[in-house]
C-alpha cells in the first residue's frame, strides 16, 4: 500500500492533493499562516489577545508624550504604575469597541486606509507620499505595514461608533433654558457667624481629657520614619579637570574644528541673465549667446552694468538690485558661474558664462577675504573641549564600573568604592518626602524606600539624579516611626482638645438658634429680615456687608455670663448671589444654593459649619431662576453645545460600559 | 485494512471504489469550490456594500462637525435611502433627528428617531433614539408619553440617563418628590470613575437635585 502511494505520487493523487491545498491558499491568503505564535499576552478580550509587544510600544510612546509635557519634573519611576494601568485600559476599550463596532457591520475600505495613510505629513516627501519613507517611519517604530494599517482601520471603525453617538444628541430649547435658569440663578443670602473662639475661652482641657485624646488618636503623635544612607556620587564635571593636554592634542583639535573657526573666503558679484529654458533648441541657445556677447560690448563700450542688469537681465530676483547677488562662498551656486567668479579679479567683467540657467555676464563687486581664528586665540577652548572628551570617556568607564560592581556586591558600597575610586559620603536624616542635600531630589526618597534597599538592604540600582550625575546608595540608618512621648505633645493636644469641645459647642448653639429660627418663634428673623428688607430698597444694589444688630427676646440666655456672641445674630446681607460667586465662604453659597425655595414668601433657612469651625446661620430671602430671555445667543449657544457634549459623552461612556461588561476580559498581570 | 490480503486486492478495491463513486466525488469537490467562491464573492460584495455607507458616513459626519446641515443631510438621505442595512443608517438618522432638532423642526426630529427606534441594525442605538424621542416629548410637554416610553426601557446601559429624564420630566411636571427619586438613583447607578465626563454629569445632576432642595429637618451638615 505504502508504495503504492509512493508511486502514485508522481501522478495525479499529487495533482489532486496540490489542487486541494491551493484553494484555501488561494481564497483567504497566506499571511494567516504565518501569524507570530507564541508571544506573550497581556490580555484577552472574547479571545482576541493584546499582545504584550503592543502594549509596550503604546506604553512607551504614551510615556514619550507625557517626557515631552513635563520636561524636568517628569519621573518615570513615579508614574509608570499608573501609566500602565491607563494604557492597559485604553487598549481593552479599543479592543472592546472595535469588536463591538466590527460585529455591527461597521467597515472601511481599503482605499480609504490608503488614502489616509497617503495623507500623514510624516511619510510625505516634498509634499508626495513615499513609500520607502513609510517603512522607514514604521520600522523605527517597531512596525510593520500590515500592523499599522490594522491600527488605523481600528481607529477609524471605533471613531465612527464615537462620533455616531456623540455628536448626534438632540439638545432642544427647554434643556438649555432649564439648564439656564439653574446655572444663572440668584439667592438673595444674609448670613449671621457664631465664632468659635468665643467658646474657645471657656473651653478647658483636663489632663485626663488630654491623655485620652494621645491614646484614641495615637496615630497623629508618631515621629515620621526617616534613614539616612550612604552613597557613591558620580559626576562628569570635575572629573576632566587634572587632564592636561600636549600641544599636539590641541593642534589635532583644531584641524578637527577648522569648520568653527575658518570662516571661508566670499565673493559678492553682480550679473546680467540671459536666460534659455530648459530643453532650449541650438538655435536658441545661439540666439541668446549673440545676445549676450551683443550686452558684452555695451559694457566694453562703456555703458553702465547696473542699467542694463535692470533692464536686460532675466533673473527677476537680482534685476531690480542692478543685478546684485551679494555675498556667496563656494558650494552654492552653479558651478560654472562660480568657477568665473572666483577667477576674476576685483571690478572685472567675466565674458558671457553658460550655465544651466542661460548665459551670465557677471562683475566681481567686492571680495571678503577668509577669516581664521588663530589657534592661540581659541586655544582656551581646546582645552576645556579635550578637558570635557576626557571626562565624558572616563565618566562612561566609571560608570559602568560603578553599576556592575553595586550589583554584584549588593550588600556594600566598598567594592564598588574601591574600583571607581569614589569615597563614600553620607547623608543626613530624611523622610519618604526627601529632606536636603541630594535627597532633595525625589528619585533618591524613593529609591531609599524602596524594598529593595530599605527591607532586604541591597544597594540601590544607579540613580540618574542630573545628566552625566548619578550615584548609588544604600541604607546607612533607619529610624522607624515611633510615638511621640506624651510630655512633648501635651500642649499640641490641650490646643486640639479645646478646639474640638468649641467646635462642638458652637455648632450646638447654632442648631439651637437655626431650630428657633425655622419655627417661627423668634422675633429675631423677623426684625432682621424687615431691617434687611428695608436696606435692600434703600440700595438696592448694595452688595456690600450690612451689619444688623437685633435684639434678642430670650433674655435669659442673652443675660447668660456676657454670651453676646452665641446669642444676638449678626445678620450680614451678601445680596443676590450666583452659583458660583465666590465673594464669601464657598461653604455658605453651596450651602444657600441647596436649600429649598421658599412657597410662601418668607424665608428659608439654613445652617453649615465651616472650615475654621464657625458656624453659619443662613436665610434665604428670595430666589431667581437666570432670565432666560435676556441671556444673549452667544451664551445660549456655548450652554448648548455643553449639554450635547455631555450627553453625548454620557451616552457613549455607558455604552462601553455596559460592552465591557458583556465581553471577557481576561487581564494577564504577570506579563505588564 | 487487515481483510485484503495482497495489495494486487487493495488495488482492485480501490480500483472498484473509484469507478463507483469518482462521478459523486467529482461532484462533491466541484460543489465545495462554488460554494466557498460564491460565499467569498457575496462576502465581498457586501463588505463593499457596507464600505460604501462607511464613506458615505464619513463624509456625513464632516459636513455635521462644519455645520453644514444641508450637505449633511444630504448625505443622510442617501445612507437611510441605499444601506439601511448598515449601521450607518440608525446613525444617519440620529444625525437627522440632530439637524431637525436644531431647526426647531421637532416634528421631523421625531419621524426621524421614529425610524432609528424601530429599524437601527442596533439595539444600542434604538435605545439612544428611545432617550432621544424621550427628550424631544419633554420640549413638547408631551410628559405623560414621554413617561411611558421611558418606563418601557428594560435595559441596563443608560440608567443613569434614563433616570435623568424622567427626574427633568417630573421637574417639567412640578412633581418634585418623583424628581428627586429619579434624580437619586441617577446619582448613584452614574459610572463612579473620576474621569472628566462623570464629574461633570454629576456635577449638573447634583445642581438639578440642589434646586428642588432638601429636607429642613436640621442636622449636622443641615
Amino acid at each position: 500500500m505504502l508504495s503504492y502511494i509512493r508511486e502514485g505520487i508522481q501522478g495525479w493523487i499529487a495533482w489532486a492533493i496540490v489542487g486541494l491545498l491551493i484553494i484555501p491558499f488561494a481564497l483567504w491568503g497566506i499571511n494567516q499562516y504565518f501569524d507570530t505564535g507564541g508571544s506573550l499576552v497581556v490580555a484577552t478580550v472574547d479571545g482576541t489577545e493584546i499582545s504584550q509587544q503592543r502594549f509596550q510600544r503604546e506604553f512607551y510612546s504614551q510615556r514619550d508624550r507625557m517626557r515631552q509635557m513635563l520636561g524636568n519634573q517628569f519621573s518615570a519611576d513615579l508614574l509608570d504604575a499608573q501609566l500602565k494601568q491607563k494604557t492597559l485600559d485604553d487598549l481593552i476599550n479599543q479592543e472592546v469597541l472595535f469588536q463591538k463596532a466590527t460585529d455591527a457591520g461597521f467597515s472601511v475600505s481599503n482605499e480609504s486606509i490608503i488614502g489616509i495613510i497617503q495623507s500623514i505629513e510624516a511619510f510625505q516627501e516634498d509634499g508626495q507620499f513615499s513609500n520607502t519613507l513609510y517603512k522607514q517611519q514604521l520600522s523605527a517604530n517597531g512596525e510593520t505595514p500590515v500592523m499599522f494599517e490594522q491600527r488605523i482601520q481600528r481607529g477609524i471603525l471605533t471613531q465612527q461608533l464615537y462620533s455616531g453617538i456623540t455628536t448626534t444628541p438632540v439638545v432642544t430649547r427647554y434643556d438649555v433654558d432649564y439648564l439656564l435658569k439653574l446655572q444663572e440663578q440668584t439667592r438673595h443670602i444674609r448670613y449671621a457667624t457664631l465664632s468659635v473662639d468665643a467658646y474657645k475661652q471657656e473651653a478647658d482641657a483636663s489632663d485626663t481629657a488630654i491623655k485620652q485624646y494621645y491614646e484614641s488618636n495615637a496615630n497623629r503623635y508618631m515621629t515620621q520614619e526617616q534613614v539616612s544612607v550612604s552613597y557613591l556620587e558620580l559626576n562628569v564635571s570635575g572629573l576632566g579637570k587634572d587632564a592636561v593636554p600636549t600641544e599636539e592634542d590641541l593642534h589635532k583639535l583644531y584641524d578637527d574644528r577648522s569648520s568653527m573657526y575658518v570662516v571661508p573666503e566670499e565673493r559678492r558679484t553682480r550679473h546680467i541673465l540671459v536666460a534659455v529654458d530648459e530643453g532650449g533648441s541650438e538655435d536658441d541657445i545661439a540666439a541668446a549667446k549673440a545676445k549676450a556677447t551683443d550686452l558684452r560690448k555695451q559694457i566694453a563700450d562703456g555703458a553702465d552694468f547696473k542699467m542694463l542688469a535692470e533692464q536686460y537681465s532675466d533673473d527677476p530676483g537680482s534685476a531690480t538690485l542692478g543685478g546684485d547677488l551679494g555675498y556667496f562662498g563656494k558650494g552654492s551656486l552653479d558651478p560654472s558661474y562660480e568657477e568665473t567668479m572666483f577667477a576674476l579679479a576685483e571690478g572685472e567683467v567675466s565674458e558671457p558664462v553658460l550655465s544651466s540657467f542661460g548665459y551670465h555676464i557677471i562683475k566681481l563687486e567686492a571680495v571678503r577675504a577668509q577669516k581664521v581664528k588663530p589657534f592661540e586665540e581659541v586655544k582656551q577652548t581646546l582645552i576645556a573641549e579635550y578637558q570635557q572628551g576626557i571626562a565624558d570617556r572616563k565618566f562612561f568607564e566609571l560608570s559602568e564600573k560603578l553599576t556592575n560592581l553595586a550589583y554584584e556586591v549588593p550588600d556594600s558600597l566598598e567594592d564598588a568604592a574601591g574600583a571607581s575610586g569614589l569615597s563614600i559620603q553620607t547623608s543626613e536624616l530624611f523622610g519618604r518626602n526627601g529632606g536636603s542635600g541630594i535627597a532633595a531630589n525625589p528619585k533618591v526618597a524613593l529609591a531609599a524606600f524602596s524594598d529593595d534597599v530599605l527591607k532586604n538592604g541591597y544597594n540601590s540600582e544607579p540613580i540618574e539624579i542630573g545628566e552625566n550625575h548619578m550615584i548609588v546608595l544604600r541604607i546607612k540608618d533607619h529610624q522607624a516611626a515611633k510615638l511621640r512621648p506624651l510630655e512633648e505633645v501635651k500642649d499640641e493636644i490641650a490646643i486640639q482638645v479645646i478646639d474640638e469641645k468649641a467646635r462642638e459647642r458652637v455648632e450646638k448653639a447654632g442648631i439651637d438658634r437655626l431650630q428657633q429660627l425655622r419655627n417661627g418663634n423668634s422675633n429675631v428673623a423677623e426684625i432682621a429680615r424687615v431691617e434687611a428688607v428695608n436696606d435692600e430698597q434703600n440700595a438696592s444694589t448694595s452688595h456690600q456687608a450690612e451689619e444688623v444688630e437685633v435684639n434678642n427676646d430670650n433674655a435669659e440666655e442673652h443675660q447668660g455670663k456676657g454670651k453676646g456672641a452665641e446669642l444676638a445674630l449678626a445678620w450680614q446681607d451678601a445680596g443676590e448671589l450666583t452659583r458660583t460667586d465666590r465673594s464669601i465662604d464657598s461653604k455658605i453659597v453651596q450651602k444657600a444654593f441647596k436649600l429649598s425655595k421658599s412657597l410662601d414668601g418668607k424665608p428659608v433657612y439654613g445652617g453649615v459649619v465651616l472650615a475654621s469651625g464657625d458656624y453659619v446661620v443662613l436665610a434665604i430671602d428670595k430666589v431667581t431662576d437666570g432670565d432666560v430671555a435676556a441671556i444673549d445667543e452667544a451664551k445660549r449657544l456655548s450652554a448648548k453645545r455643553n449639554l450635547l457634549n455631555l450627553i453625548g459623552e454620557t451616552a457613549f461612556q455607558n455604552l462601553l460600559t455596559s460592552f465591557k461588561q458583556n465581553s471577557n476580559i481576561v487581564v494577564q498581570d504577570d506579563n505588564i | 485494512m487487515d481483510v485484503y490480503t495482497t495489495e494486487d486486492e487493495q488495488i482492485a478495491a480501490i480500483k472498484k471504489w473509484w469507478k463507483e463513486n469518482w462521478m459523486s466525488l467529482l461532484g462533491g469537490v466541484l460543489i465545495g469550490s462554488a460554494v466557498l467562491i460564491g460565499g467569498k464573492y457575496w462576502l465581498d460584495s457586501k463588505s463593499h456594500h457596507a464600505e460604501m455607507a462607511s464613506y458615505e458616513f464619513e463624509t456625513m459626519m464632516q459636513a455635521v462637525n462644519t455645520d453644514k446641515p444641508e450637505q449633511a443631510a444630504e448625505k443622510a438621505a442617501l445612507l437611510l435611502g441605499q444601506y439601511t442595512d448598515t449601521p450607518y443608517a440608525g446613525l444617519a438618522s440620529l444625525t437627522m433627528a440632530k439637524i431637525k432638532t436644531d431647526s426647531d423642526d421637532l416634528v421631523a426630529a421625531k419621524s426621524h428617531l421614529r425610524w432609528a427606534m424601530d429599524n437601527a441594525t442596533q439595539d444600542d442605538v434604538k435605545l439612544i433614539a428611545k432617550m432621544r424621542m424621550a427628550r424631544v416629548l419633554l420640549a413638547e410637554t408631551k410628559y405623560d408619553e414621554a413617561l411611558t416610553l421611558l418606563e418601557s426601557i428594560k435595559e441596563d446601559p443608560q440608567k443613569a440617563g434614563v433616570e435623568e429624564l424622567k427626574g427633568d420630566i417630573y421637574v417639567a411636571k412640578g412633581d418634585k418628590i418623583k424628581a428627586r427619586t429619579a434624580y437619586n438613583i441617577a446619582l448613584a447607578v452614574l459610572d463612579t470613575s473620576a474621569d472628566n465626563v462623570s464629574g461633570r454629569a454629576r456635577d449638573f445632576l447634583q445642581i438639578k437635585l440642589d434646586d428642588l432642595g432638601e429636607s429642613t429637618v436640621p442636622t449636622r451638615e443641615s
